[in-house]
């Protein structure tokens, strides 16, 4: 059942992964996208230009001085080097400033995609630790596409050019002098494949040092510890923590840096030896007249050149590929999580929801949250859960609304079976108030109508406000009326629990609905606030079918049924006098709560 | 430097104070890394001989005018350039690994106990918390980033210099012309180098908000109310709108920037190329036509060193100069953040003598936050004595978490008096006012040590007495649980560390408890540690609680809970109603539901659905 849940990361083949990526960046902006690769195509022959024109130049110089030809020939030249030069330089800047514009452009498309995509896809993956580890681990993904397109890009149309072009030049001159390639080439990359794995040894071992490190220094003086690491007086105890761990991690950074340099020296002399060689056999070459002093002059100046870039195509870009290759996997998987066909159409809520033989599991568990779950809600019903902590409570409403599908069983809205239907068409009439309610960092007004913008207006939200005693147009508290952005961050106001809370009830009594969801809020409240909740939510509720979720016995009084939970079972089910005669596990648990408000 | 690792930092740093910190720290280092620069500056000008004499000695030798053995010495010298340009790299970063571990293990400790003693007032205002977390953020780094700064500004100056040198010494006018032609692309490096988008604040504002919209969109937090209510595409739009904003708001700043940028560049490198021609005729002409001739090989180590200066320069300067400007505006920030209020003593660890307890006084207490208008106290007055268990209920905002504040020392910018054993608080030494007061605060904190220390660091002073921590473990009836722990009480309990397991809100409560059992202050505040939990289950941790701590009876002792749920009050010997920042009502449970006020409405509204 839960396969298609799975979030075992899947290999990827390169050419998938290279298509989706291509393909989104030339859907960001195809423009650009043509742009950007004329420019780099460009610039590659440029480059390469410059060394001929380099040679060139030299060679009617010193002919020039030697008296083999005229002055004539060494003008026409030195435009040629001047412009060759220029167009170089200008085309660097055009690639690099089109490539910025380029990036944060197709980074916002990408982000734009995950967001669309982390509210189509199935919401019991937020419960899995490891598939919410891999999705927050997309917008990282997401950077490290982009430095994919942008290295593979390179290395189609600048590097691998360039490098056939001097491949080609050099062998022009004289064929042994692609063995120049070859020493460049091979070290370069010997030392970073030693390297990377060097590092990521060193990762593997510093990273739980970092984490210790990290949290040592925020229990010496972070926010949240602060208060408590002051009276109890363990700042230096966590001092010392730290002092201990930054010691470990520094061995373990030297001890890694110093195996690296050792690599990097012998390498570093292997390439040296292979640049000697090629010097003298440049020297021998031109010694022989084999090849003009121009040529000698420009392949010295060049082969400094071919080290760096080569040192650069396989040290920064192809290195930092490998690294990313898991996380661009992660990110593309994400967006091709299967949706599925599912119909879009008009349900009647008002009709009866029926839960039928349910069972359900959380992903990577093996008891059941909820177990053989048979239940009918008749519209206009008031239905309380109650029952202790842990108890299946919340679970069981998310799947009455169809937030989550059952593993086992079916949960219907009159003959409609919700796994069939789409989450917009399930959710369409259903409004709720959640434990876990949201703090938008939004106005007043959109933290209102955040379910709907288009219909709504002020008025509807002014009764709203008023109803819940939201009073916006008290200056002092809601600066800006309904405008009053909330949250200290945006320049806003900073809102108490209490107040907070309210806008969470308004929220959900503003939604047009049917069906209606209170799940009962714990923190934040006093006393006389949480009675006015109740009260504001049966009067809300009349009418409409309800689910009310609560520790509190009493306030399931006002229920037409209460569902008694314990251990993902349903054990009583009736309205508060059958389930009091009953003698049973409400009766039980009433009684030890009244107690605490017995006068007496 | 007095001992290891307690490096004191001073009140104000500028530029080369911090440029001198990282001398101080690492000395070694610093004197090599600034040898390596100064070899590297003059490395260029070097260049320039030594591959002019290579070429030179190289031509002269295909036109049979020296010898085959006259090119190895040449030869060698161009070689030895090549390898310490190719060694040195490797070298100074080792030794840069060494500054950077020798600096973190100086620093970091030094940034956390200048962090830990700043005023507590700073950690509840959002603007110095800011302030102090760029200031402090990556601090370990700032001293070696400065001096790599300094020395590299130092270096692009020499190298300069050192051009211009050996072009004069060739032919004076072209270095002449190399020099005016020069200085305007300058002007316009330093004009636009360091110019910052006027409207970066606002910039940074929406930048932050497209963050948090993209937050809202994906976290797990959100998911029942983004499914439900179907904002998703709505807010995307929204997500869309504030990105593209700061993206195209940045993009024509950047233009602007590249433009300006690149135009100094270009003048620059055609400065270098003018140079050039002027070397034309010199080199051109055959030997003895002119008064100045100049070697092939001159002139083409002088092209090439030229063009390669001409690229290096128009990056490093303007980089170096917008680098420089960040480095002063980061400056200001340490500053402000160096000129926070510290305290004495808020590092130190309790009084090892445990004090007596016969009172407490709040006489005419008022006290605000700072930065709000609204009186949290106004005058009051309130004597609580040893022996006694109170409560203090409230509705939110009603003080009750204040007074605990200003009880442990948090703010201590009240008017009034607050007497203990009828000396007032402040003149009481820090380590003594710690060790009257043992508190579970409502974000009590889930320390990433194993379970033993988060119990023992209740008593700093005594954390080795592992039959005290059983015991309390055992009396908040934990010993159970303990033992099926892989490492029993060793156990880490965070995910900090690997092998790290997680506990639930509930065990965690009782490790809290624990914490406080273990702690022999006489002053016991329970500060709603149970917020998270539902009112019933509060009520129940309360009662056993009470039990637990046994606080009614006891004479050297004196427990406060404090709560906005009423059904735990009841356990209290005097319950203290808080209401607008004064003692609204006071007595026991009895005598308050007489009264019929605050408590017994609040009692009420509770009481009404259970008859």
């Amino acid at each position: 059942m839960m396969s298609e849940k799975n979030c075992e990361q899947k290999r990827m083949h390169f050419f998938h992964m290279a298509q989706s990526v291509y393909r989104m960046c030339w859907k960001a902006n195809p423009p650009y996208f043509i742009f950007n690769h004329a420019a780099i195509v460009s610039l590659g022959l440029v480059s390469a230009g410059t060394v001929v024109a380099t040679q060139l130049f030299f060679d009617s110089v010193y002919g020039a001085s030697v008296g083999a030809n005229g002055i004539k020939s060494v003008i026409f030249l030195f435009l040629l080097f001047i412009i060759t030069n220029l167009l170089s330089d200008v085309l660097d800047s055009v690639m690099n400033y089109s490539y910025n514009v380029q990036y944060m452009r197709i980074l916002g498309y990408m982000k734009q995609e995950i967001n669309m995509k982390s509210g189509e896809i199935d919401p019991i993956r937020y419960e899995d630790p490891k598939c919410l580890d891999n999705m927050e681990k997309c917008e990282q993904g997401a950077a490290c596409a982009m430095s994919f397109y942008v290295t593979m890009s390179l290395l189609a149309v600048f590097y691998i050019p360039y490098f056939i072009f001097m491949a080609c030049y050099l062998h022009h001159l004289k064929p042994a002098l692609v063995l120049c390639l070859v020493f460049t080439f091979i070290p370069a990359l010997v030392s970073h494949i030693f390297r990377s794995s060097v590092f990521s040894e060193l990762e593997d071992k510093s990273a739980p040092l970092r984490r210790k490190s990290n949290a040592y220094y925020e229990a010496c003086c972070g926010k949240d510890y602060v208060k408590e690491t002051r009276i109890t007086g363990s700042f230096q105890y966590f001092r010392q923590l730290l002092t201990e761990t930054i010691r470990t991690q520094n061995n373990e950074i030297w001890k890694a840096k110093k195996r690296n340099s050792t690599i990097d020296l012998v390498l570093k002399t292997v390439s040296l030896v292979g640049y000697g060689g090629v010097l003298s056999l440049l020297i021998r070459y031109l010694l022989a007249g084999d090849i003009s002093v121009g040529a000698f002059g420009a392949v010295f100046a060049s082969v400094g050149t071919l080290f760096t870039t080569m040192e650069q195509m396989i040290c920064t870009h192809l290195g930092g590929l490998s690294d990313n290759f898991g996380q661009i996997c992660n990110f593309i998987s994400f967006l091709e999580i299967p949706i599925g066909e599912k119909k879009e159409f008009e349900i009647d809520k008002k009709q009866p929801i029926v839960a039928e033989k349910v069972n359900f599991y959380y992903p990577n568990t093996k008891e059941p949250a909820l177990k053989n779950i048979n239940l009918t809600i008749q519209p206009g019903e008031i239905l309380a859960i109650v029952g202790e902590n842990g108890a299946g409570k919340t679970t069981l409403a998310r799947l009455l609304i169809g937030l989550y599908q059952p593993t086992e069983g079916k949960i219907r809205i009159g003959e409609t079976d919700l796994r069939e239907v789409s989450y917009q068409a399930r959710f369409r009439n259903v409004s709720g108030v959640f434990q876990r309610y949201q703090r938008y960092s939004l106005s007043l007004r959109d933290n209102i109508r955040i379910s709907d913008f288009e219909h709504g207006n002020d008025e509807k939200i002014h009764r709203i406000s008023m109803e819940n005693h939201i009073e916006y147009s008290n200056k002092a508290m809601y600066r800006e009326g309904l405008d009053t952005m909330l949250s200290r961050e945006f320049d806003g106001v900073e809102l108490s629990g209490g107040q907070w809370q309210r806008i969470a009830i308004a929220r959900g009594f503003y939604r047009d609905s049917e069906i209606m969801v209170l799940d009962e809020p714990t923190a934040s409240i006093d006393p006389i606030e949480e009675n006015i909740i109740y009260e504001k939510f049966a009067e809300v509720a009349r009418g409409k079918t309800a689910i009310i979720i609560t520790h509190r016995m009493a306030s399931a009084k006002m229920a037409s049924k209460i569902v008694v939970m314990q251990g993902g079972k349903i054990v009583e089910i009736g309205n508060h006098q059958e389930l009091m005669q009953r003698k049973g596990v409400y009766e039980a648990m009433y009684t030890a709560q009244r107690k605490w408000y017995q006068t007496t | 430097m007095k001992t290891k690792g307690t490096l004191v930092l001073k009140e104000k740093y500028n530029y080369f104070s911090v440029t001198l910190l990282y001398i101080r720290i690492v000395p070694i280092a610093a004197s090599a890394k600034i040898l390596y620069c100064f070899l590297n500056a003059i490395l260029p000008t070097m260049t320039i001989f030594v591959n002019a004499r290579f070429l030179d000695t190289a031509v002269a030798v295909t036109t049979e005018r020296a010898r085959w053995n006259d090119v190895i010495f040449p030869l060698i010298l161009v070689v030895s350039l090549l390898i310490f340009k190719h060694y040195a790299g490797n070298v100074t970063s080792l030794i840069d690994v060494h500054g950077k571990n020798r600096l973190k293990a100086v620093l970091l400790p030094a940034a956390a106990e200048r962090r830990a003693c700043v005023k507590y007032r700073y950690y509840e205002d959002q603007n110095s918390l800011d302030v102090m977390n760029r200031a402090m953020e990556g601090f370990e780094e700032v001293p070696q980033k400065f001096f790599d700064h300094a020395f590299g500004a130092f270096k692009i100056l020499a190298e300069f210099v050192g051009f211009v040198t050996v072009l004069g010494m060739q032919l004076w006018w072209a270095a002449a012309l190399f020099l005016v032609t020069f200085i305007p692309s300058l002007v316009i490096s330093y004009r636009y180098g360091g110019k910052t988008y006027g409207a970066e604040r606002e910039l940074s504002k929406t930048e932050r908000k497209a963050d948090y919209l993209f937050k809202m969109l994906t976290s797990r937090d959100s998911v029942e109310e983004r499914y439900l209510f179907g904002y998703t595409n709505r807010m995307n739009q929204e997500y869309k709108k504030n990105y593209e904003f700061v993206r195209l708001a940045r993009k024509k700043w950047d233009r602007l920037w590249w433009v300006n940028i690149k135009i100094s560049g270009i003048w620059t490198l055609m400065s270098g190329i003018l140079s050039i021609a002027v070397l034309i005729p010199a080199a051109s002409l055959q030997g003895g036509a002119g008064s100045v001739h100049l070697s092939i090989g001159m002139f083409t180590a002088l092209v090439n060193a030229i063009i390669g200066l001409c690229m290096r320069m128009q990056e490093s300067i303007s980089d170096c100069i917008k680098d420089g400007k960040e480095k002063l505006e980061y400056l200001k920030d340490l500053n402000a953040f160096l000129a926070f209020e510290t305290e004495k003593g808020t590092t130190t660890l309790p009084e090892k003598n445990v004090p007596d307890i016969q009172c407490v006084e709040f006489r005419k207490v008022s006290f605000r936050y700072p930065g709000c208008e609204k009186k949290i106290l106004r005058d009051f007055d309130l004597k609580l004595t040893a022996g006694m268990h109170y409560a203090f209920v409230g509705v939110n905002g009603a003080g009750k978490t204040t007074l605990v504040k200003l009880l442990t020392g948090l703010y201590d910018n009240y008017d009034g008096e607050i007497l203990i054993n009828g000396k007032e608080l402040r003149k009481y030494p820090l380590s003594e006012r710690k060790a009257f007061f043992a508190v579970v605060y409502q974000d009590y904190c889930r320390y990433p040590l194993s379970l033993y220390d988060n119990i023992s660091i209740g008593d700093m002073n005594d954390m080795q007495n592992e039959e005290k921590i059983e015991e309390a473990v055992e009396r908040v009836g934990m010993s159970k649980a303990v033992d099926a722990l892989p490492q029993k009480m060793k156990t880490p309990v965070t995910k900090v560390e690997e092998d790290g397991i997680d506990l639930s809100g509930g065990e965690w409560q009782k490790i809290a408890l624990a914490r406080l059992l273990v702690n022999p202050a006489p002053i016991r505040i329970l500060d709603e540690p149970t917020a998270a939990l539902d009112p019933v289950s509060e009520s129940r941790v309360y009662e056993e609680f009470a039990q637990i701590i046994g606080c009614a009876g006891n004479q050297n002792n004196m427990t406060v809970f404090i709560s906005h749920r009423l059904a735990s009050t009841k356990l209290a010997n005097e319950i203290i109603v808080i209401s607008d920042g004064v003692v609204a009502e006071k007595g026991n449970f009895e005598a308050l539901m007489q009264k019929r006020g605050i408590y017994y409405e609040m009692f009420e509204s509770q009481m009404k659905w259970y008859q």
